[in-house]
């Protein structure tokens, strides 16, 4: 009797799957056809640039209603974040409704911001702000959103296309910089120079992140310069490593590379981590490992926000002793108001300067608005950072 | 006689003392001490959760969700861990967390009849299911407090807290399953689960059991896996439940359940421990680790396969005779 009480009870779960499943493929399908109805909204949207004309003399303009949505590569980590208080600043200033969603750290594919993106889509948001995992996969969706009338922009890191405008943090010539100084302050200051040279590894994360693509191809071209020549990657098989975005893998990855370092020829005496979760990753496999290379021949380095570094850079044991970023909530900030001013008509693609807040006039190169230059920190300043 | 004694164990440790030679040859720098400690970290989290593993083994089931529970367990552990809870009582709550969501699949399992693989797919979905509801991704800026077994705890200054927490476990297993019967249990059931019932074990109870305490142990994994940085993911320990599940069953754990043994799953993990390090050293890209994995385990388990058929038809052909 038991027994099939249960089976009952399996056989209605069973039902119910089917059920909630065909109603999930309806809304779906609802959703799509909700594209029809959307253009008369769209012709809504639009209806600000029209009557912008006479309000563009006026200082303060109404953005409200306006809902921008935006799509970090993932949640939960410290840059996202800062990103995200940023974009909250500019998106209350204006009287915006801003969403915020991304994949959590280990889905941090393309596909999961496809799903997040279909669903602002069929929600008719005004503008989307997104920075790809995969800048060549996300096209398709990009375009079906700009088709829909959305205004699409990329932050921090770009699409290869289908998008109207891309904030760019740093260029990845001055991100390249930025970390190469880093890594060469602390390297000189070691003892190593063109007479003792330096090997050097790369962490990247998951190799197919736009970013750190454009910024290791950057790299290799400042090593071929004189000022940077001292240090050099032996072997890219091995010494660039793509531990993907998962912690325990990163873990993993560096504490291996720790144990390669040190002051010997086949031994690596500088890392330099491409992402904001790599950098913290170094830090911690050097606090942990058993018998610490000499703090004193080698260097550790990346892209990190300063929270993640702060400790370990105000250790003197700890050879980390630099970080490289830039203004992270000045990018959220920034990209809102890109996007505002976007939707309102006040700035279009061809424009060649906008005027963002409290952050002043910032010049737009063929679509491109540039936060600025990459900024190194170290123990002197590096307290002085609030994210 | 005597060459029936040469187990699945043996075969492996010939193995491992054959990489380690090569490894001695070709790897250059292979063996410093920071490299072979920082090996000796990920075997010992490895190791404890492949001993839980294996009990669940050989009574013939098997535990598919054990990544995902040591992910919300480490989770849970970055939560108390901010507010300032010092090791001891980590590694309590941990070990308490884990042997709580083991045993509510051993339970799944007993109470309403669902294969062990189905029951734990789907607590796998439900415990992924929970982390994203209770944090955005990550917890990070972990106090000094939380990093102590990693970043402090070092014994002699250089052998880390976990090998040792590592090797308290592993003698208590030894001695456990040689002298225990309730160990005996696990393999009767194993190999004839109605047989083991008609002789009175109380097969249920003694599966959820076996699960429960598998469940202290995937804890400890997730203590040492979750403080061995500042920041703890809702992923720490994706994809985990396939290196304990192939330590074990390269140990020569049948996947069937009711034969296999502990050292066995020692080297395994030893070995699973030294691939990806051990491939970096030999300067191939680390992409290939997983691959080499896949084909050790391969293998091993085509290896065994041969063996036990081999014996078997011995056997069939000549009872009784010189196997």
């Amino acid at each position: 009797m038991k027994n099939k009480s249960l089976k009952r009870i399996l056989a209605l779960c069973l039902a119910s799957v089917v059920a909630l499943s065909m109603a999930a493929c309806g809304s779906k399908e609802s959703g799509t056809t909700d594209q029809q109805p959307s253009e008369p909204a769209n012709t809504e949207a639009d209806a600000p640039e029209e009557a912008e004309e006479p309000a563009a003399g006026g200082e303060t303009k109404d953005y409200s209603g306006y809902t921008i949505a935006m799509l970090p590569k993932f949640k939960g980590e410290n840059y996202f974040d800062a990103v995200k208080v940023g974009a909250e600043e500019a998106a209350k200033e204006l009287g915006i409704t801003l969403l915020y969603d991304g994949p959590s750290q280990d889905q941090a594919t393309n596909q999961k911001q496809v799903d997040i993106l279909q669903g602002w889509i069929a929600q008719e948001v005004d503008a989307i702000l997104v920075s790809p995992n995969d800048a060549a996969a996300i096209v398709p969706t990009l375009e079906e959103a700009r088709s829909a009338g959305i205004k699409v922009l990329t932050f921090d890191a770009d699409a290869n296309d289908g998008r109207d405008m891309f904030i760019n943090q740093v260029t990845a010539e001055a991100a390249a910089k930025g970390l190469l100084d880093a890594a060469k302050q602390d390297l000189e200051a070691k003892g190593y120079g063109a007479d003792k040279k330096a090997n050097i590894a790369l962490v990247s994360g998951s190799g197919t992140d736009a970013n750190q693509t454009a910024w290791e191809q950057a790299i290799d071209i400042l090593l071929a310069t004189d000022d940077y020549s001292f240090m050099v990657i032996q072997n890219k098989d091995t010494d660039v490593l793509y531990p993907g975005t998962d912690e325990t893998k990163a873990n993993d990855a560096c504490a291996t590379l720790i144990s390669r370092m040190g002051p010997g020829e086949d031994q690596i005496q500088g890392a330099i981590a491409l992402s904001s979760m790599t950098t913290p990753a170094l830090g911690a496999q050097y606090e942990a490992a058993a018998s610490k290379p000499d703090a004193n021949a080698i260097a550790l380095t990346g892209l990190a926000t300063p929270n993640a570094l702060v400790s370990y850079i105000e250790d003197d044991t700890n050879p980390l002793n630099t970080g490289v970023l830039w203004n992270c909530m000045d990018l959220g900030y920034l990209s809102v108001q890109t996007a505002a001013q976007l939707v309102s008509g006040e700035i279009t693609a061809d424009s060649s300067s906008i005027t963002a807040g409290r952050m002043g006039e910032k010049e737009i190169v063929d679509g491109m608005v540039v936060l600025g230059d990459a900024l190194v920190f170290d123990a002197s300043n590096v307290s002085e950072f609030d994210y | 006689m005597k060459k029936k004694n040469l187990s699945t164990e043996f075969y492996l440790f010939l193995f491992l003392l054959v990489v380690s030679v090569f490894l001695a040859v070709f790897a250059k720098g292979f063996y410093t001490v920071n490299n072979l400690m920082s090996i000796l970290n990920s075997f010992s989290y490895i190791l404890i959760s492949a001993i839980g593993m294996n009990l669940i083994m050989l009574t013939g089931n098997i535990d598919v969700s054990t990544g995902a529970l040591i992910s919300v367990v480490a989770l849970a552990l970055a939560a108390i861990g901010k507010l300032g809870v010092p090791f001891a009582g980590l590694i309590l709550a941990g070990m308490l967390m884990g042997a709580v969501l083991s045993t509510l699949n051993g339970l799944f399992i007993t109470g309403m009849r669902i294969p062990a693989i189905v029951a734990t797919l789907a607590t796998t979905q439900i415990f992924q299911g929970i982390l994203p509801l209770t944090c955005e991704g990550s917890i990070y800026d972990l106090p000094a407090s939380f990093t102590w077994l990693s970043f402090e705890a070092k014994l002699f200054g250089f052998i880390p807290g976990s090998l040792i927490i590592c090797v308290i476990v592993t003698a208590f297993f030894l001695v456990f399953a040689r002298y225990s019967r309730f160990v005996k249990k696990l393999y009767a059931i194993g190999n004839n689960r109605e047989g083991a019932r008609l002789c009175g074990i109380q097969v249920d109870k003694t599966v959820v059991i076996c699960y429960a305490i598998a469940g202290l142990l995937f804890g400890i994994t997730a203590v040492i896996v979750a403080t061995a940085s500042q920041r703890c993911t809702t992923t720490m320990g994706s994809g985990m439940e396939m290196t304990f599940i192939a330590a074990v069953v390269l140990g020569g754990t049948s996947p069937a359940g009711g034969s296999g043994n502990l050292s066995g799953t020692i080297i395994g993990a030893l070995i699973l421990a030294m691939v990806a390090p051990a491939i970096t050293y030999l300067g191939i890209s680390s992409n290939w680790s997983d691959a080499v994995k896949g084909a050790i385990i391969l293998i091993s388990v085509v290896v065994s396969g041969a063996r036990y058929l081999k014996r078997k038809r011995v056997i069939a052909g000549a009872a009784g005779g010189e196997a």
